[in-house]
């Protein structure tokens, strides 16, 4: 009875904010259980980081495990390959490892089934993952690429056979291109406005020059016509396009989308002078650069090729820092990213993938943005897919806007820290202290901040949902020649001539087959329009717009 | 005057009743809230939401803020009465809010 009744009143106390009169009351049942917790050895010292850190890392261990480092014990922390190749983050500044730690955690699979094949060369019939990597700093890809090399030139016939037929380049350069066909609709189930859409977003966003609602609208329709036609980007094409109303009408002709046709039949009453030209000014300075140009083949060229067009393994090279304007490559990684992310979710999902975007943060920067809206929906959802999307960033905490960061925060399934201050705080929350450190948390917390901004490279923190974060070194990766004993300008020869040209033409070849498009279509579609010219139709002024039309014309002829 | 006073105590009157279902739920909401706590101070032990760990409540505790060690329970000091309403998990060192 009295029992209930202590009860009772321990309820009321607390219920009226008073625990401490609860606690009061329960204080002999206290002190009764806290020496029977210490005579049954219940509570004993706390257990060392160390002790929580082997736990941690054989509570992630599991089959087809990948090395992820060692603890400061030496113990190797290995993360079974599902957990590991879910969505993650990584985090750090230059030179920190964190392109290292990439190259051990994604090429591993690779080179075990290359040694596997040497033992058994019909072992496997393919590379078993999925991997697209996207660069805009060409770091990470160069390195890609060497490695890639080195196991080439260390397998046998099967292994070589396999890897040429596995890994895709994509990358523009003065002596070979990878053909591009942004303007053509691989997709079963996105419209072609929609994909107009997605490009006209990407350009408008990742341009350095402003547009206008107007140029906004002409840049989307004029991506909508292309991809309707399968023609390719042509600074010819939309000058006599946008200029020579006959030439217009004999293009339109073949366009079966009448919400296009009608927007340019309509064009010179609806699109001010000043819009086009601004907009054919934008078309200039995109196709201008001759290595960009060579990528815009015609699609129809570009199937007779016969070049590699989707491979397990797709290394992308967008960086554009010193040869080329950076806004071209980022939107080149946009689209290419996009494309990736939306035809995701119709993939098979037996083949584990993964997306890499380095540098994500320039990605990521305007949060309106259909890319990046794209990218958030797909780390939340790629999951069912068996695809995980790994970003690296510099500065996350400060450079993406709050909102994206917390999405991607919350999306990620493992985030690894290198030397950063900022992004350190991220960690702070799981980070293990030890039990006789007697300083105040805001100390600790500065200590570890610290530390942090100054680790050594190779250094990280792991931390994996739903465990402490590990302070781990990652694996040691040699240089890709080292084993070979090759140079890395014989790896890059090796990787142009063996696995390259799989995917890329010469720049050259890529120029005549854009010449002969623009002679076949801009030049003797003005020949089979120009009846239409020739003879130009009466027209009846009978209100401002005709008036317009009529001087238009005037001008055009 | 005294009508006015009259109509003012018969309106504050009201607002009263008219609070007290709001007033009503809330300390039933406290209540509810009050007995699951205590449910895990009777129990002795509280689990680590991050680890699992199980953590026991009574043992010999050291006060935060007068340094009194003392066999009892962890979130109550007995000599300064101060009463800490979350704790550091044994094993993983997150915070573990009890009270």
């Amino acid at each position: 009875m009295a029992g209930i009744l202590k009860s009772l009143v321990a309820s009321a106390a607390v219920a009226v904010g008073r625990s401490d009169l609860a606690l009061r009351l329960a204080k002999s049942t206290s002190y009764a259980r806290a020496l029977y917790n210490e005579r049954a050895g219940m509570v004993g010292e706390p257990p060392t980081p160390a002790a929580i850190y082997v736990a941690a890392a054989r509570r992630m261990d599991g089959p087809e495990p990948m090395t992820f480092g060692t603890l400061p014990s030496g113990e190797p922390v290995r993360v079974r390959r599902e957990l590991g190749l879910m969505s993650a983050l990584i985090l750090g500044a230059t030179g920190a490892g964190k392109s290292r730690l990439l190259i051990a955690l994604l090429l591993e699979p690779l080179r075990q089934i290359i040694d596997d094949l040497r033992l058994d060369a019909h072992w496997h019939a393919d590379v078993g993952v999925e991997l697209e990597l996207i660069d805009p700093k060409f770091e990470t890809f160069d390195l890609f690429r060497k490695y890639v090399a080195a196991m080439w030139l260390g397998a046998n016939d099967a292994g070589r056979e396999l890897l040429e037929r596995s890994v895709r380049v994509i990358d523009w350069s003065h002596e070979r291109v990878t053909p591009l066909t942004p303007f053509d609709n691989h997709f079963t189930e996105i419209s072609n406005a929609y994909l107009a859409h997605l490009r006209a977003d990407v350009s408008t966003r990742t341009s350095p020059q402003s547009y206008t609602d107007a140029m906004r609208q002409l840049l989307y329709m004029f991506d909508w016509l292309l991809i309707e036609l399968r023609y390719p980007l042509s600074y010819r094409f939309a000058v006599r396009f946008m200029h020579d109303a006959g030439f217009r009408k004999g293009v339109l002709s073949h366009v079966p989308e009448p919400e296009v046709r009608y927007y340019f039949e309509n064009f010179d009453l609806t699109v001010p002078r000043q819009t086009r030209d601004g907009f054919l000014r934008r078309v200039q300075y995109g196709t201008s650069f001759p290595e960009l140009r060579a990528s815009y083949i015609p699609p129809e060229a570009m199937d007779k090729l016969g070049l590699m067009k989707e491979a397990p393994i797709t290394l992308v090279n967008t960086a554009c820092t010193t040869t080329l304007p950076q806004a071209l490559g980022y939107e080149r990684a946009a689209w290419r990213a996009t494309d990736v992310l939306c035809a995701a979710p119709r993939r098979d999902p037996r083949r584990p993938k993964s997306f890499v975007l380095e540098e994500a943060v320039r990605f990521m920067e305007d949060a309106n943005a259909d890319h990046v809206e794209t990218l958030l929906t797909g780390l939340r959802t790629l999951r069912s897919v068996n695809m995980g999307i790994i970003l690296t960033a510099q500065d996350f905490s400060n450079a993406v806007p709050a909102n994206v960061a917390r999405t991607v925060l919350l999306n990620t399934t493992w985030i690894a820290g290198f030397r950063a201050r900022e992004d350190a705080q991220i960690f702070w929350p799981h980070v293990v202290g030890t039990p006789d450190d007697r300083r105040t948390e805001s100390a600790r917390r500065d200590a570890f901040l610290r530390e942090m901004a100054g680790l050594a490279r190779q250094r990280y923190l792991l931390l994996v949902k739903g465990n402490p974060a590990l302070p781990l070194r990652a694996p040691d990766v040699p240089k890709p020649g080292d084993a070979l004993g090759v140079s890395e300008n014989q790896l890059l020869d090796v990787f142009n001539r063996e696995i390259a040209t799989k995917s890329m033409l010469p720049t050259a070849t890529a120029m005549k087959l854009i010449a002969e498009w623009e002679a076949r279509v801009v030049e003797q579609g003005e020949s089979r329009t120009s009846g239409a010219i020739s003879a130009p139709r009466k027209l009846s002024i009978t209100s401002l717009a005709d008036l317009k039309r009529f001087f238009t014309a005037s001008e055009e002829e | 005057m005294k009508k006015l006073t009259l109509a003012w105590n018969v309106t504050l009157a009201l607002l009263y009743v008219l609070a007290l279902p709001i007033y009503a739920a809330k300390w039933l909401r406290r209540a509810v809230e009050s007995v699951f706590h205590l449910s895990e101070l009777r129990k002795g032990f509280v689990d680590c939401p991050h680890c699992g760990f199980r953590n026991p409540l009574d043992i010999l505790a050291l006060c935060r803020r007068c340094g009194m060690a003392e066999f009892g329970s962890r979130l109550y000091c007995t000599t300064c009465r101060q009463v800490t309403r979350a704790f550091p998990c044994d094993r993983c060192t997150a915070a573990i809010r009890v009270l």
